[in-house]
């Protein structure tokens, strides 16, 4: 098991070989974060091909960008901040309307999927994703980034470009926020199943 | 600032979050991989810089031409920009002096009436 000293020079040396054009550098940068990327544009907008497009958007944008890149630092969480920022890009360009309630549409089938009880945490979690959309987008980059992206705080602060004591504080006004919108919206979710 | 949240909505939150049915990843190293890349490049890249260099060609060229005299002046003609324009004409005929009595249709008036009228006919 690699420590996170050797995880950050195996990195640099694909970011470096990256850089110089070496395709098999690129392309196990790219089969190692297009989960996450990925996953991150769907928390976003919320639909699959949408997402598809916005993670190959932010994988050809921190292409392009590498040279900036400083490789001392943790790739996923500048990448996964690319992504953030191509997926409200992309939520805020036209269609917007019709999108939300395509998503809003989604959801519920998404919800309605998962009807039986061993799968009631996924139901659970899937009420959590819309009172987290029910939040500020500040909140919602912090939570999906901490919580369903599982960086620790200093990766957050890093893909969030500020100190890791201001993610602490906004966390937990997230928090509040987001308990108090389940507490309205899906009192269910306060009741701690195993 | 205190930390007040407890520990224990905190906890709930991320093991929701661990567990959220997310659809299955793409495979995206074909649609981002180097060659992908590097066309989409050439593709985004080569038309934006084709108009550009067709417009300062075009530009140059017409800025060119405006040196030769006879060029720029039918340039100017066209535009009609810097000229009096003067047509000399030929006064357009008075339409009296066409219908005057010894026209056709005063023949036909004092003629026989059945009789055909002939346009042009000599001395008419």
């Amino acid at each position: 098991m690699k420590n996170s000293g050797e995880i950050l020079q195996d990195q640099a040396e694909l970011v470096a070989k990256a850089r110089h054009a070496d395709e098999a550098a690129w392309s196990a940068i790219v089969r190692t974060y297009q989960e996450p990327v990925f996953r991150m544009a769907y928390l976003i907008l919320g639909d699959r091909h949408e997402a598809e497009d916005a993670a190959q958007e932010t994988l050809i944008r921190a292409y392009r960008s590498l040279h900036q890149f400083d490789p001392e630092r943790p790739l996923k969480p500048w990448l996964l901040s690319i992504a953030a920022n191509t997926a409200k890009n992309r939520r805020r360009a036209g269609w917007r309307y019709i999108k939300a309630l395509r998503r809003l549409f989604r959801l519920e089938q998404a919800v309605a999927a998962y009807p039986s009880e061993a799968s009631a945490s996924a139901t659970d979690s899937l009420h959590l994703w819309e009172a987290v959309q029910s939040l500020p987008q500040n909140d919602q980059q912090i939570i999906y980034l901490r919580y369903f992206m599982e960086l620790s705080v200093a990766e957050t602060a890093s893909a969030l470009d500020i100190p890791p004591g201001t993610v602490k504080s906004r966390l937990h006004r997230a928090l509040e926020r987001l308990k108090a919108s389940i507490a309205v919206d899906f009192p269910e979710l306060m009741d701690d199943k195993p | 600032m205190t930390q007040s949240m407890p520990d224990d909505f905190e906890a709930r939150i991320q093991s929701l979050a661990r567990v959220f049915p997310y659809p299955s990843t793409p495979d995206l190293t074909t649609q981002a991989g180097m060659g992908r890349l590097t066309y989409r490049a050439a593709q985004k890249i080569a038309p934006q810089r084709v108009v550009r260099y067709a417009l300062v060609i075009v530009l140059l060229l017409a800025a060119a031409s405006l040196l030769v005299p006879s060029v720029r002046a039918a340039v100017l003609e066209f535009l009609q920009i810097g000229g009096l324009r003067i047509n000399l004409q030929t006064p357009a005929p008075d339409p009296e002096t066409q219908l005057q009595p010894g026209g056709i249709f005063s023949n036909r008036a004092h003629n026989d009436p059945t009789q055909p009228v002939f346009r042009n006919q000599p001395g008419g």
